[in-house]
C-alpha cells in the first residue's frame, strides 16, 4: 500500500497508470543491495528521523521514497498557498489507459444493434 | 304483474381501487427504476404487487407451475403443449400492445416505436420479464438473412421447475415470442423451442420465423433432429417437400 505522502505526489492519471491492474507480482529488488545503516549512528538521529527509517508499509526498499523530504513537502506548517500548490491540479485525462493490442480484432457487433425495429419486418 | 327493481342489481358497485406504485407517483420521471424495491411496489396491507408499468403481479410457486402443466396434460393429453403455446401467443399479442403503451408513455419519444433502435426496444421489452423471474435472454440475429432468428432463454421458469424430462417444455415461452414478434413486425410469425434445459441442455433455444420454416423445424424435431441439425438444414435452405 502506498503511503499518503506518495499518493499526494501523484496525479490521478499517474496513480491509475501506475496501478498493478493485471495483478502481476511486483519485482522486488534484492535487500542485499540496500545500504545497511550503522546501528551506532542511530543514536545521532532525531526521533522523527529514526522512526522514518523504518519500512512501515512493507514496500520494497528499492522504491521506498525518502520520507524526510516528503514530510517536509507535506508539512502542515506550510502556508495555505504553498500547500495547495503541491497537488497536480491539471492532470491529463488519460486515466488507466489500456495499451493497444495490435492483434486484437474489433469485437463482433451484435446484429441487433445496427437495426431499427422497422428493419425487423423486412427480415421475415 | 308488477315489476320492481331488483335490489341486488341497483346496489351501487364499489369502485375498484387500483394499487398505485408510490415511487412512480412521487418520481414519475425516474427512469432508472431497476432495483427490486424500485420496480415493484409491495402493498402488504392489501396483498398486491404492482410494478412500475402499472402491471399487477402475482407470485407463483414451482408447485403452481407443475400443477398447471400436469393438470393440463391430464385434461388434454398431448395437446397440452399446443394449448400452452396458444396461451403464450395470446399473451404475447396482448403484451405487445401493453408494451407499446407503457414504453411510449414512459420515455416520451418523438419518434415512432418502429423508428427506434431494435436492440434497445427488445431489451426494454424483456427486462421486466427478467425481473419477474422469467429468465434472462439473448437474441441471435446472425441468420436474419435466411429469414429466421434465434432467441435464447437462460433459466426458464418452466424448465427449471420441471427439471430434466427429456423434451422441450417451454411452450408458453414459444407462444409468447410468436405473439409479441408477430405484433411487432405486423406479420404472422411462429416459434418453436428446439433446445430446452429440460432436455439436459444449458439453456433454452427458440427458433422464430414464418410458419413454413417452423413447420419444417417441427417435423425434423419429431424425427429426432437436434437443434444443430435443424439450424444446419435451415441455413442450407431446406424446406418440407
Amino acid at each position: 500500500m502506498m503511503s499518503q505522502s506518495v499518493l499526494a505526489q501523484l496525479s490521478v492519471t499517474e496513480f491509475f497508470q501506475g496501478y498493478n491492474w493485471s495483478g502481476q507480482p511486483p519485482k522486488l529488488e534484492s535487500l542485499l543491495q540496500t545500504t545497511a545503516i550503522d546501528p551506532a549512528s542511530w543514536l545521532t538521529l532525531s526521533v522523527g528521523d529514526f522512526l522514518s527509517q523504518s519500512n512501515w508499509h512493507g514496500s520494497p526498499r528499492g522504491v521506498q521514497p525518502k520520507p524526510p523530504q516528503l514530510e517536509k513537502a507535506l508539512s502542515l506548517t506550510l502556508t495555505v498557498q504553498e500547500y495547495f500548490q503541491y497537488p497536480v491540479w491539471q492532470g491529463q485525462p488519460h486515466i488507466a489507459v489500456v495499451p493497444k493490442d495490435p492483434v486484437r480484432r474489433e469485437a463482433k457487433t451484435k446484429a441487433t444493434e445496427k437495426y431499427q425495429v422497422t428493419d425487423l419486418t423486412h427480415l421475415f | 304483474m308488477v315489476f320492481t327493481a331488483n335490489p341486488i342489481l341497483t346496489t351501487p358497485r364499489k369502485p375498484i381501487i387500483r394499487p398505485e406504485h408510490w415511487l412512480k407517483k412521487k418520481y414519475p420521471e425516474k427512469h432508472h427504476h431497476y432495483g427490486l424495491e424500485d420496480f415493484f411496489a409491495f402493498h402488504t396491507a392489501s396483498g398486491t404487487i404492482v410494478d412500475w408499468n402499472d402491471c399487477r403481479n402475482a407470485l407463483a410457486s414451482e408447485d403452481f407451475i407443475i400443477g398447471l402443466i400436469e393438470g393440463l396434460e391430464a385434461e388434454v393429453g398431448n395437446a397440452s403443449g399446443v394449448v400452452m403455446y396458444q396461451i403464450g401467443r395470446q399473451w404475447g399479442l396482448k403484451d405487445a400492445a401493453f408494451f407499446r403503451k407503457w414504453f411510449m408513455e414512459e420515455y416520451q419519444y418523438e419518434k415512432e416505436l418502429h423508428q427506434l433502435n431494435l436492440a434497445y426496444v427488445l431489451e426494454a421489452w424483456w427486462w421486466p420479464f427478467t425481473s419477474q423471474g422469467w429468465g434472462n435472454w439473448s437474441v441471435d440475429m446472425d441468420e436474419q438473412k435466411n429469414g429466421f432468428m434465434f432467441i435464447n432463454i437462460y433459466d426458464s421458469a418452466v424448465a427449471r421447475t420441471l427439471g430434466d424430462v427429456g423434451k422441450p417444455v417451454c411452450h408458453i415461452y414459444a407462444g409468447l415470442m410468436a405473439g409479441f414478434f408477430s405484433s411487432l413486425v405486423k406479420k404472422s410469425l411462429s416459434c418453436i423451442e428446439i433446445q430446452c434445459y429440460s432436455m439436459g441442455e444449458n439453456y433454452c433455444k427458440f427458433l422464430l420465423g414464418k410458419q413454413e420454416r417452423i413447420d419444417a423445424a417441427t417435423f425434423w424435431q419429431n424425427e429426432g433432429a437436434t437443434a444443430k441439425d435443424i439450424e444446419k438444414r435451415l441455413v442450407h435452405g431446406e424446406y418440407l417437400k
